[in-house]
């Protein structure tokens, strides 16, 4: 009996992206970029558009050349063979038109050193499962835009690759789609495979990542577990709701704290170094009945907008130092 | 290797299954068996029937049966009673024309000239005859004087031997013909199918467990295969029409030409593959792939035009130099060949320079395809798919 496709582990190998320089002529698309994708973890890979995102993985896949800097899965370099073993999305689909969907994924998936019959039962498990089971044989260009997306992702599944690369792999899906495609994501992210992909859906992104990466213009800004992240942020954001005549004019008498955010029911407001929540706590009670008092998490979005402008206004003013 | 067999397979089998594939398919050997049998339909002349009354008329009847392959007719004697039958006869359409004596025949219309021609001669043959007998002369010397040469007729422009209406040069210059669409359509596919995995983006998802040489050579292989074993066909299909319908007369070296069309579509292929290769590298859109290939057509249309001239005027230069000229020999030797200007030593040189054209313009054109095939935005300038070709 065959094992079933959910079964044991995949992968443990980690992926390293050393010192990875791109140029186009004068456009530095990457510059220097480096980090980590742990065996089993998923990874987001987050930036602006043109920020870098798609080179860094078309040089992962062997599509481009770095000029500098280096590429490893599982501590060596990586050659056809062994990319062979990876899955791939490409930000732009690719998939012949005209060819319907099971034969395609069989061919994709014997290219990937499958045998034939491996190869046609696998894809026709992953077309099932995307609830493709009755389109499997039309072409792929009949199929709609988010079913063109399920097949390309299971084209990307089929040879149970020991590393994902997913560009955009969420976007256009229905919230249907994206929980499924997720939950796929997610297994495979358990049986031990690196998960990378890059969205622009930062809430789905911290709901389904370990790890993030944060470029701009070609640079990492942040790496890292988004928890960690969040700690090395450092900024304490305090949500208060008073329930008094005036919610929220006793925050802006008070120093060292700058109101972020102002509603009917309260404040959010930002603490400077050295200034004790308690005190701002004994502030509020004298307005009023204190209903919450709480600790402000950044979302991943809040987190994201802050360090590109940070490093916006860095690299803005180390140019013209 | 196994990337390229898959690749070679899947190139072979998605054109073979495509409608238009086998309707195009169709359509070729329908004319070809078409061609071959028509003459059979149409074209097998009917017999001239003759009709005699008396002796006189039969004797000249008989002497006309004698000429009439002189005469490129076919003859066929019918002997009549009396002038009322003969005149019920033609109007009954049951024969051509009535000889009533020696020297008068009738008709219903004209019998045609070259029919007038021959009773005309068998009738003037039959008069000498019976003249020379009167005059005592034994037959001996009678059969003496009716076996001079016959004249034979010399025309201008058949100096060189070539008679365009010989079965053989008819053959190969229809299976030359079939093999210039077969180098066209197939060397377009490769173009098409470069372009179409570029506009599609696959070729992404294709790099990255093939290389493209991989991907080059089995689409190549695929279709050129699928092109072979088209021109098998054909050549099978022709072969086969012209030895049971039996219409023409094929002499031995039409066969041998016919033939080599085979050996000459593998090596045109390969070379125009290439050229066609390169031409789709450079293309990122289907729809900006037929400007593209127009040079390449062109040069494929000279060659037919070089195949047009070779039929003129085979022993010329330009005749020569197209029959060894790599882009060109494909499409011109073969008619050298038909035509019995060019000898083996000929063919084989010529096969010789192309394929080291082919030796030479495989890594140029591997070269431009590896350098162009992941520039799926815009024209990509040879230079820049010479440059970055790296990987």
């Amino acid at each position: 009996m065959r094992p079933h496709p959910t079964d044991g582990p995949i992968g443990a190998a980690m992926l390293e992206i050393e010192r990875v320089t791109r140029r186009f002529g004068d456009l530095v698309a990457l510059d220097q970029l480096s980090f980590i994708v742990q065996p089993g973890q998923m990874f987001g890979f987050v930036g602006s558009n043109g920020a870098g995102k798609t080179t860094a993985m078309r040089i992962v896949m062997g599509l481009d050349d770095p000029n500098d800097g280096e590429v490893r899965f599982a501590g060596s370099p990586i050659d056809r063979d062994v990319r062979a073993r990876f899955g791939y999305m490409p930000e732009e689909r690719g998939l012949y038109p005209k060819t319907p969907a099971l034969r395609q994924l069989t061919y994709l998936g014997r290219l990937h050193r499958l045998d034939k019959r491996t190869a046609t039962e696998r894809a026709e498990a992953l077309l099932e499962r995307f609830g493709l089971a009755d389109r499997m044989h039309e072409p792929v260009e009949n199929l709609s835009l988010g079913n063109q997306q399920r097949v390309q992702l299971a084209a990307a599944l089929t040879h149970e690759p020991e590393l994902l690369m997913l560009d955009e792999p969420f976007s256009g899906l229905d919230p249907v789609g994206v929980d499924a495609l997720s939950e796929v994501l997610l297994e495979r992210a358990a049986r031990g495979v690196p998960v990378v992909f890059s969205s622009h859906q930062l809430e789905l992104v911290e709901r389904l990542c370990d790890a993030v990466a944060i470029i701009d213009a070609g640079r990492l800004v942040a790496a890292g577990e988004v928890e960690e992240l969040r700690e090395r942020n450092g900024r304490r954001l305090l949500r208060v709701d008073v329930d008094g005549p005036d919610p929220v004019g006793w925050a802006e008498q008070l120093r060292g704290v700058h109101v972020q955010v102002r509603d009917r029911t309260g404040v959010v407001v930002l603490l400077e170094d050295g200034v004790d929540d308690q005190a701002v706590l004994a502030a509020a009670q004298a307005a009023g009945a204190v209903r919450h008092f709480a600790a402000v998490r950044p979302t991943l979005s809040e987190l994201y907008r802050e360090v590109v402008t940070n490093h916006h206004t860095a690299t803005e003013t180390g140019g013209a130092a | 290797m196994s990337g390229i067999w898959l690749v070679m397979s899947r190139e072979f089998t998605e054109r073979l299954r495509s409608r238009a594939f086998l309707i195009s398919n169709g359509a070729i050997l329908a004319l070809i068996i078409l061609a071959i049998t028509m003459p059979l339909l149409f074209g097998g002349e009917e017999a001239t029937r003759i009709g005699t009354v008396g002796d006189a008329a039969a004797e000249v009847g008989r002497f006309a049966a004698t000429q009439q392959e002189a005469f490129d007719l076919e003859v066929e004697l019918v002997e009549l009673a009396d002038r009322r039958a003969a005149e019920g006869a033609l109007e009954d359409g049951e024969v051509d024309v009535v000889l009533l004596d020696a020297t008068t025949a009738l008709a219903d219309g004209s019998p045609g000239l070259r029919v007038e021609s021959l009773l005309a001669n068998a009738s003037n043959a039959i008069g000498v005859d019976r003249a020379l007998t009167e005059a005592g002369l034994s037959s001996q010397e009678r059969e003496a004087l009716f076996t001079v040469e016959r004249l034979t007729i010399e025309r201008l422009d058949d100096r060189n031997g070539v008679d365009l209406f010989d079965p053989s040069v008819i053959v190969v210059y229809g299976a030359v013909f079939v093999l210039y669409g077969l180098l066209a359509v197939y060397g377009q596919w490769v173009a098409q199918g470069i372009v179409e995995e570029k506009q599609s983006r696959v070729v992404e998802v294709l790099l990255a467990s093939l290389r493209p040489t991989e991907l080059l050579t089995g689409k190549v292989l695929g279709l050129g295969g699928l092109g072979l074993a088209q021109v098998l066909l054909l050549v099978g299909v022709a072969a086969g029409g012209l030895l049971v319908t039996d219409v023409v007369e094929v002499p031995p070296a039409a066969w041998t030409a016919l033939a080599l069309v085979i050996p000459w579509y593998v090596v045109g292929f390969l070379l125009y593959a290439t050229l066609f290769a390169m031409t789709g590298s450079l293309v990122s859109r289907v729809e900006d792939l037929q400007s593209a290939v127009m040079p390449v057509i062109i040069v494929l249309v000279l060659a037919l035009f070089g195949a047009q001239f070779a039929l003129n005027d085979p022993t010329g230069t330009i005749a020569t130099v197209a029959g060894l000229v790599p882009l060109t020999a494909p499409i011109v030797q073969p008619i050298l060949f038909a035509l019995g200007v060019a000898s083996w030593w000929q063919t084989l040189l010529a096969l010789a320079l192309a394929i080291a054209a082919i030796a030479v313009m495989l890594p140029i054109s591997a070269r431009i395809y590896r350098g162009g095939v992941l520039r799926t935005r815009g024209r990509v300038a040879f230079r820049d798919a010479w440059g970055s070709s790296g990987r």
